[in-house]
């Protein structure tokens, strides 16, 4: 059920950010939105569908969900996220166990596989940003950077929307 | 004497036979639409959450809500409330049972919203002030969050069957994992279903739940 839901939200995720056609010969799937260091157009990683969750003044953390794309031919082992919008960023796994209780756990990495996709999500992995730096505004967007385990950065925006 | 007349003998210019016959069709749809009513009021509504056993009274509480007020749930006096469990610091779960719950809501006639409440009560009491759980549901929504301190907590989850316990996460304040369905009790202060969290985007569904509750009454 579960499963089977998290796949048709990515699929939907998928469908609602085929890129809209901008310039000729720009690979599918790759939105222009993931950076290198630099600022050029680069990685293997894209990112559709970004949105971190708008909270209210009182809270101080929030979460980032969306679908993360990895065009290249090996598994991408994403490590960190950082934003200048929080005090730290997080990496974490959603998991029930036995008896019903459902949380989150941080997690060391998240693996986007090769050719395939990473869909984060309310019920599964995703990113938290903790220590949020002022109140988040509904329709601000925040400039996200992902680290993978070989140092290579990946730069995304999200808008911030309420769920 | 009371032999029962042949066909023949009845009178032949009085009723038709097609006119008989159409009658019976008439009589014979009316009985099968209203043992269909009957049926459709009694039987179960196929509910798309999970269904309790009749007559399954909720449990009340009290606890405190924003402005130093007492609150007070008595299930049912007419009134149809969803309920579930959460926390204010839950950044994924939490906000989005608020907005699937209030989506459904805002798709009520107005004359429904009306008798509908949304509450959440916080598994997090050492936390979650009664502020902070009024400004949260209402950034996400429409309802009320309620502050129940322990030990009351503890009961009122084991008579929902809700359970929850902290969790420490390293590199941030402590999480709550808890359980997550939504109960939905009725008018007559009666639990009539639950949903799990993985149900509630499908809000058509779950408002036909909502609707078929408000109206039965
Ligand atoms: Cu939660």
């Amino acid at each position: 059920m579960t499963r089977s839901m998290l796949l048709g939200a990515a699929l939907l995720a998928l469908v609602a950010c085929r890129p809209a056609p901008q310039t000729a010969g720009h690979p599918a799937g790759h939105t222009g939105h993931s950076q290198n260091e630099a600022g050029t157009p680069s990685s293997v990683l894209s990112v559709h569908d970004a949105r971190v969750v708008a909270v209210p003044p009182s809270v101080g953390d929030t979460s980032v969900f969306g679908t993360l794309h990895n065009a290249g031919p090996a598994p991408l082992r994403l490590v960190g996220v950082q934003t200048d919008a929080a005090s730290h960023g997080m990496l974490m796994v959603t998991q029930t166990d036995p008896a019903g209780l459902t949380g989150m756990q941080d997690t060391p990495a998240l693996t986007v596989p090769a050719g395939g996709d990473l869909t984060l999500s309310d019920t599964g992995d995703h990113l938290m940003l903790m220590g949020l730096r002022a109140p988040l505004q509904e329709g601000q967007t925040l400039t996200l950077t992902l680290t993978d385990d070989a140092g290579g950065t990946h730069t995304f925006d999200a808008p911030v929307v309420k769920p | 004497m009371t032999a029962p007349l042949p066909a023949q003998a009845a009178p032949p210019a009085a009723r038709p036979w097609y006119v008989s016959a159409l009658l019976a069709v008439v009589a014979v749809t009316l009985l099968l639409l209203g043992a269909w009513g009957v049926a459709r009021l009694k039987s179960p509504h196929p509910f798309y959450g999970m269904a309790y056993p009749a007559a399954t009274a909720a449990t009340g509480f009290q606890g405190e809500v924003a402005g130093g007020q007492r609150y007070t749930f008595t299930p049912g006096q007419g009134r149809v409330t969803a309920l579930f469990f959460g926390f204010t610091h839950c950044p994924n779960i939490c906000p989005l049972t608020l907005s699937y719950l209030s989506k459904v809501r805002a798709a009520l006639p107005p004359e429904d919203q009306k008798r509908f409440d949304i509450v959440l009560v916080s598994v997090d009491p050492a936390r979650d002030t009664p502020q902070d759980l009024n400004d949260y549901v209402r950034y996400f929504g429409a309802g009320r969050g309620v502050r129940v301190p322990e030990p009351a907590l503890g009961q009122l989850a084991r008579a929902y069957g809700v359970a929850y316990q902290r969790a420490e996460v390293k590199g941030a304040a402590y999480q709550i994992n808890h359980t997550t369905a939504t109960y939905l009790i009725d008018a007559q202060g009666h639990l009539r279903v639950l949903w799990d969290y993985t149900q509630l985007p499908q809000l058509d569904r779950v408002r036909a739940d909502v609707q078929h509750v408000l109206e039965t009454r």
